[in-house]
């Protein structure tokens, strides 16, 4: 096994871990950081490809996932919050004002 | 060919394992905590490859900045694991675990026999060319990032004013919606 395939392998389970927390799990916090995972995952991803082709293309694209993940963070908790002060909860299944 | 180090494996089966105990955690402050070390021990996977520069914006903004507003934010709003429901449904779960291993697989079978030496780079070839420490040092990031990425970088500078100026807007308190919930 060569070290590229331990750190894909291990971003591919990260990533399906993601995947599996953020559609079994009914808290949105918990969702949130399901997604923080998921992002995680493509980045270790990123990171041996860019290793692998010797440019620094990849890790470009890791520094802009991080900025998209922070700002993401933090639009995400300031709505779990206003949402909590509104209705104290931020249980996913208590929101389906949009659900016909 | 490089085989991978003991330290790497280590590192694989500490940030699998935090991972699961994100996902499965009933605790959301647990969760979060356990999110902080897989954050924490990718950057030190990244270390372990090369990846200084990578690995040090990931220990500083993921698991510095992001998780530490995730755990503030898990606080302050006091969720017990007694206030976090797990759905009982068991169709969920099944539809949830076809499409991570769904995938999962897939990922597996379109990324890892490429990454071998069937007519792609090799890490072992790279590394006795000396060129992977030069890919990814900070300046040569910085050169790729502030030339060939240009727009996007400057678009990620307009997203972020924007999300800071969402935060603001839902953050405030809505004089509306609290004039009329007065008396409810």
């Amino acid at each position: 096994m060569d070290q590229l395939q331990l750190l894909t392998g291990i971003g591919i389970a990260i990533f399906s871990l993601g995947v599996l927390g953020f559609l079994t799990r009914r808290s949105g916090i918990i969702a949130l950081m399901c997604l923080e995972l998921m992002l995680n995952g493509v980045n270790l991803c990123l990171v041996s490809f860019s290793r692998q082709h010797a440019s620094a293309d990849g890790s470009a694209l890791v520094m802009l996932i991080i900025l998209v993940a922070a700002a993401e963070a933090a639009l995400a908790l300031a709505l779990f919050v206003a949402l909590f002060r509104q209705n104290g909860s931020v249980e996913l299944d208590d929101y389906r004002m949009l659900k016909g | 060919m490089i085989e991978p180090t003991i330290l790497q494996y280590i590192l694989g089966t500490l940030i699998l394992s935090t991972a699961i105990l994100t996902v499965l955690g009933k605790n959301p402050v647990m969760s979060a905590m356990s999110l902080m070390g897989t954050l924490f021990l990718t950057g030190l996977l990244y270390f372990t490859v090369g990846a200084h520069f990578v690995g040090t914006v990931q220990i500083l903004i993921y698991a510095g900045a992001i998780c530490v507003l995730l755990i503030f934010i898990v606080m302050l709003l006091d969720l017990k694991p007694h206030n976090v429901r797990i759905p009982g449904r068991k169709p969920v779960y099944l539809f949830a675990g076809g499409i991570s291993a769904l995938f999962a697989t897939g990922l597996v079978i379109s990324t890892l026999p490429a990454l071998g030496t069937n007519g792609m780079l090799d890490s072992g070839v790279i590394a006795a060319n000396n060129l992977v420490e030069d890919a990814q040092s900070a300046k040569a990031i910085s050169l790729t990032l502030l030339s060939k990425y240009m727009l996007p970088f400057q678009v990620t500078a307009l997203l972020l004013l924007a999300a800071v100026m969402g935060v603001v807007v839902i953050g405030q308190k809505n004089k509306l919606t609290d004039s009329e919930g007065k008396g409810s």
